[in-house]
């Protein structure tokens, strides 16, 4: 009698730790379940969704002195808009820190979270065509940056050469 | 009888020429002083918009090699969006009523509309360095190149113009 009531409220407490499972907003269990990648301590599954609401997207322009001339990349940056509570809050409390939550695809901490997002076929079907240019975005910044810095480290050492070999080159 | 009509006239100058001063859309102002326009508002209107934006410029470190000292210096430069306050902002909502508009909304619209071009043009000769450097980086984003099409709007854009560019600053989101 008694194990069977234990088993029964083992197996209940069990259905209702999955459930708090499935139903907990910021996904961090499920995600580290699903052994998914993890950005600013949420899962790759949270931003999928955090992603479609509402935002802004911040234009960022790195600029990287290669040689003479600057080399400016873009990309954006999402962040999100402020909840009616911190809009609430501002209004009374001049110092209120809205709790805005930033999504930087160029971070390379958001590395795997990115790939993780642009291998889900579906995600990149359904998203909306701004929030894919947003991860791209990031992604390209940074492949070109290190092109760019690839290309000026082997111009600078062309010249080092020619110029420690300046009869070579005649 | 002619001195009173004087008189109203003078009145009416000053009256004019005050109202023309406190004119908030500067179109007056714009006009008389050749100002190049977009959306219907002359560059001096826009130029007071500006405050809304920050130019956030930070310098970081990137890795090109594996030694500690195998990196490049990037300076990032971010365009933060800010609510218009002060004295502008509480004619705007108070006195005439108007819903202030998100300065990312507003800028992100500003950009691809006719004579957006002439406006920052004219905001990058500014004596004022902070206005030169938030035109030149919104100058910057207006020229940004277009992603490439989706198959989908390829094929809704054979033999259309040019696809218009939306506002590349605010995300609505989507309904889950």
């Amino acid at each position: 009698m008694t194990k069977r009531r234990l088993l029964r409220w083992s197996l209940l407490l069990v259905i209702l730790a999955a459930f708090a499972v499935w139903l907990e907003p910021t996904r961090v269990v499920w995600g580290r379940l699903r052994g998914e990648a993890f950005y600013q301590g949420r899962p790759t599954s949270w931003w999928r969704r955090e992603l479609h609401q509402p935002g802004y997207l911040i234009p960022v322009q790195e600029t990287i002195q290669i040689g003479e001339t600057p080399n400016v990349f873009q990309h954006f940056v999402w962040e999100s808009t402020p909840t009616w509570f911190d809009a609430l809050a501002a209004r009374f409390c001049r110092n209120w820190k809205a709790h805005v939550r930033v999504f930087d695809p160029s971070d390379p901490e958001a590395n795997a979270v990115v790939q993780e997002l642009l291998n889900d076929s579906s995600w990149t079907r359904d998203v909306h065509p701004a929030i894919r240019i947003l991860v791209e975005s990031g992604i390209e910044a940074n492949q070109a940056k290190r092109r760019r810095v690839d290309a000026g480290e082997a111009a600078s050492q062309a010249r080092t050469i020619s110029l420690s070999h300046p009869a070579e080159d005649r | 009888m002619k001195k009173r009509r004087i008189y109203y006239l003078l009145l009416l100058i000053i009256l004019t020429a005050f109202a023309v001063w406190l004119e908030p859309t500067r179109i007056v102002w714009g006009w008389l002083g050749g100002d190049a326009f977009c959306d219907r508002r002359p560059t001096r209107w826009w130029r007071t918009q500006l405050e809304t934006v920050e130019v956030k410029k930070l310098l970081e470190h990137l890795h090109i090699g594996a030694g500690p000292g195998d990196t490049v210096l990037v300076e990032r430069r971010l365009l933060e969006f800010h609510e218009l306050q002060g004295v502008g902002a509480w004619f705007m909502t108070k006195i005439l009523r108007r819903k202030l508009e998100t300065s990312a909304r507003l800028w992100g619209d500003f950009l691809f509309e006719d004579g957006a071009q002439e406006v920052l043009a004219a905001l990058q000769r500014d004596p004022d360095p902070a206005i030169r450097e938030k035109a030149e980086a919104l100058d910057f984003e207006r020229t940004r190149p277009l992603p490439p099409l989706l198959p989908e709007e390829e094929a809704e854009m054979s033999g259309k113009s040019p696809r218009k560019r939306s506002n590349p600053f605010v995300f609505e989101g989507v309904a889950p």
